[in-house]
């Protein structure tokens, strides 16, 4: 029976240890007792494992566990922590008393309490503002020349407008009143005719009456004077 | 879990300078480590030099080390290099056999104070030879070799975490170990050291 070494040495370690399922164990197992390789393979590796586990621990022999491996701690220099520590001191002073250094034409100007920084904000808000100022009155100027003159024109068109307006009414008005005025003058030379007409009448009537006075007086002598003296009138 | 929690502190401290921390992982380390190099070098005073090299090398990887996987495995991948470097180093060295009639003939005077710490020297003696017998089996095989047997049976590593070690493909890890086992067949040595 041909006998597969390559199995026994693929899964011998684990065979001895026990961790091979059970199909494969029993695979093993059987190549093991058919086989004298294999056989002798197994008793190998069992007593190498004995001889492993026949080892006595030797105890270490003194050595110097840190020489060449742990770096002693670098000591940093104290000047270097004091220095740090002044630095930062002076930086936090100079936070709190609100140091000032400013550079002038006139020199360097170092103050405290912050009292550069206020005039000098002051001043720069005063500037602003004059500046501020000085745009607006400018964009009110522009403003107010553009409203002037837009309530110019509106003045002037008005002004056409109401003239226009104004003409044609006065116009109308003048028609109007002429119209009446001639009609009245046309009633009132009707009423005029009428009159003279009545005048007429009453004056043919007047001089019937006077020429029937007259007659009637020729035909009296002593009235013939008067009627002469009627008719020198 | 709380192992690798408590290497990862005494890590984070090392790698911020504290000498203490360093020392106690590497005390909790050392006797692993030492007793893998002896194995590996058959001769005490080669495996402190080795033990050293690796522990050095751990310290100035350290910054390296992620806690991806555990400490244990990290460490002894850096000591299979530095042990695989090492041998190959020894190998060249024409002078390398020449002490090898007598293994740990001499021992520094540290090293026999920190033999003398057993308190019965006939049990000392013992485990001495027992543990020399064990070295003379394994200095037998090539270097390749013993180093798969030494992480397989005495590290308990798996196939993979050796290839991953070692550099080579499972098969091949397999392969080596398997002709080792060969090697050592018939070694009467391995049963009169059990």
């Amino acid at each position: 029976m041909l006998c597969d070494h390559q199995l026994v040495v693929q899964h011998i370690n684990d065979y001895v240890d026990n961790k091979l399922p059970q199909n494969m164990r029993q695979q093993v197992q059987q190549a093991i007792s058919n086989c004298d390789d294999c056989q002798s393979t197994y008793q190998q590796c069992l007593e190498m494992q004995l001889m492993a586990n026949a080892w006595q621990p030797e105890s270490t022999p003194e050595w110097h566990r840190t020489k060449f491996a742990v770096r002693p701690p670098v000591k940093q220099n104290n000047w270097l922590n004091w220095g740090s520590m002044a630095t930062s001191t002076l930086a936090i002073l100079m936070v709190v008393f609100q140091l000032e250094i400013n550079s002038t034409e006139a020199g360097i100007n170092i103050s405290f309490g912050g009292n550069q920084a206020e005039s000098k904000i002051e001043n720069m808000v005063a500037s602003q503002l004059a500046t501020y100022k000085a745009e607006q009155d400018k964009i009110f100027q522009v403003k107010l020349d553009d409203a002037l003159e837009k309530q110019d024109n509106k003045t002037k068109l008005r002004l056409a407008t109401w003239l226009e307006k104004n003409r044609d009414e006065r116009q109308q008005d003048i028609k109007f009143v002429m119209t009446g005025w001639q009609s009245q003058r046309y009633q009132d030379q009707l009423d005029a005719d009428k009159r003279f007409a009545f005048f007429a009448d009453n004056q043919i009537e007047n001089n019937q009456a006077i020429n029937q006075l007259i007659q009637t007086v020729k035909s009296n002598p002593e009235d013939s004077k008067r009627s002469n003296q009627l008719n020198n009138l | 879990m709380f192992q690798l929690h408590k290497d990862e502190k005494l890590i984070e401290k090392a790698l911020g300078g504290s000498q203490r921390s360093w020392v106690s992982l590497v005390k909790r380390y050392e006797g692993l480590v030492y007793n893998y190099c002896l194995r590996m070098t058959f001769n005490s005073s080669d495996a402190m030099d080795l033990m050293q090299e690796v522990f050095l090398a751990t310290y100035r990887n350290l910054p390296s080390y992620r806690g991806q996987n555990q400490f244990k495995g990290w460490m002894m991948r850096i000591a299979t290099n530095k042990t695989t470097d090492f041998l190959r180093a020894r190998g060249r060295n024409p002078l390398h056999r020449a002490g090898e009639v007598s293994d740990d003939s001499y021992q520094s005077p540290e090293i026999q104070v920190a033999h003398s710490h057993h308190n019965d020297p006939a049990e000392q003696y013992k485990i001495e030879q027992n543990n020399l017998q064990i070295k003379q089996i394994l200095d037998r095989l090539p270097d390749e070799q013993k180093l798969v047997v030494e992480l397989k049976f005495f590290q308990h590593f798996t196939f993979e975490e050796i290839a991953q070690q070692t550099g080579n493909s499972i098969n091949t890890v397999k392969t080596r170990l398997y002709t080792a086992l060969g090697k050592l067949k018939g070694f009467s040595e391995i049963k009169n050291a059990m």
